[in-house]
């Protein structure tokens, strides 16, 4: 008896076939995986496609209005127009007009000898 | 493993015959194929993972430390070579050098490309020259063989200096304008619309009857001399840059220096214009 280490495409070939030997079991995997497929490449083409948003169409019953909860606040032009103030000194105080870190590399160019 | 064989025998037996049986044989490529799409669908998250500035940046940085250390190993075995000139020594410093220059160009091509992407982060336009010497120094960088002879590296070395000096610079420099320029004009079109915002309150809080125009009409004068003057700023910047071409004795940096020097007054027009709009919004609140 001289036992040899199967290797890596035995092992594989040897595990496929006990998978695929019990035939319900494979089907029933195979079809989930074919419709999680299905599932990601119609998402995919529905967002190539533009269709990302959701469109809201004009329905002639009123639609219920959604309440702004407590801790929520609905924000004001005004509001909006302070915080793009700050963001933008921000923004400028790490201007770097003289692009001190883009600076070209200093190398040397006299290297016969 | 006398088990695992003889349990492999056993499957084999009962199952295998599905594989080689006609109708076994597409059912698997069906399922192999089915795998294939589901890893294909993928793919695309994996793509997602942009190159942005940050990582050029982190790339150049890298780039510029494997430098310094192919520098430092040629300059050793060059000075090595100088004191004690023998045919092995000779023979090390030629492979040194060829390894330095190598990642010479790459630290080009890498810093070029790092310009570019910045450039591509701002929404500026990127010129066609920029494009030309990351193509040109990432074909240069191969032109350096393994075993070229040190006359002929020496040769190829100075091909990528007079680059540097006839192409490389001007764009790089032009191109770093451009950055300055791009980001000044950013923050600007940016106070822009919060200043369109608040004339359009204004507006409609005059029209209510619950805001007065004055004293906020003679604001606006000033508000809107303020960004005159950065369009001058810009216009006197922008002839500057362009001197580099027009003169041939003008350094690409001190054209560039020049030119931000003129631009520079600029982050002092949008700060004093971030806080005229910062004045006009709180007494907007102020009177609401």
């Amino acid at each position: 008896m001289n036992p040899e280490k199967p290797t890596l495409k035995q092992r594989a070939i040897f595990y496929w076939t006990k998978f695929y030997a019990n035939k319900k079991i494979f089907w029933l995997i195979v079809s989930l995986f074919s419709l999680i497929v299905l599932i990601t490449i119609a998402g995919i083409i529905f967002r190539l496609m533009g269709g990302g948003a959701i469109k809201v169409y004009q329905t002639p019953t009123p639609s219920p209005t959604i309440e702004i909860g407590v801790g929520q606040e609905k924000k004001e032009p005004l509001d909006l127009a302070k915080e793009e103030l700050i963001k933008l000194e921000n923004q400028m105080k790490n201007l770097d007009i003289k692009q001190q870190r883009l600076t070209p590399p200093q190398v040397d160019f006299k290297v016969d000898f | 493993m006398t088990g695992w064989r003889s349990g492999n025998a056993g499957v084999c037996k009962t199952s295998t015959r599905g594989f080689d049986s006609r109708s076994g044989l597409p059912m698997k490529k069906t399922a192999l194929t089915l795998i294939f799409l589901f890893l294909l669908a993928f793919a695309p998250s994996a793509r997602a993972q942009e190159f942005d500035f940050d990582k050029a940046y982190q790339d150049y940085i890298y780039t510029q430390t494997v430098y310094d250390q192919t520098y430092s190993e040629y300059d050793k075995a060059k000075n090595n070579y100088l004191k004690n000139p023998t045919l092995t020594l000779k023979e090390d410093a030629r492979k040194k050098t060829q390894a330095m220059l190598v990642v010479r160009d790459e630290l080009f091509r890498v810093y070029l490309s790092t310009i570019r992407m910045k450039l591509l982060e701002i929404k500026a336009p990127v010129d066609q020259g920029l494009d030309d010497e990351i193509t040109w120094y990432l074909n240069h960088k191969n032109v350096y063989k393994l075993d070229d002879p040190l006359d002929d590296l020496f040769g190829k070395s100075k091909e990528s200096e007079s680059r540097l000096g006839s192409h490389t610079s001007p764009i790089a420099y032009e191109s770093l304008f451009n950055i300055s320029f791009g980001e000044i004009g950013n923050i600007r079109v940016s106070h822009e619309g919060v200043y369109k915002s608040l004339k359009n309150s204004i507006d409609l809080g005059v029209s209510a009857g619950i805001l007065k125009l004055d004293p906020f009409n003679r604001w606006f004068t000033d508000i809107e001399n303020v960004l005159k003057e950065l369009d001058v700023i810009n216009t006197k910047s922008k002839t500057r840059i362009a001197k580099m071409y027009d003169s041939s004795t003008l350094a690409p940096k001190s054209a560039f220096n020049g030119a931000i020097n003129e631009l520079s007054p600029a982050a002092a027009k949008l700060t004093e214009l971030n806080s005229f709009l910062t004045e006009l919004l709180n007494s907007i609140r102020a009177q609401l």
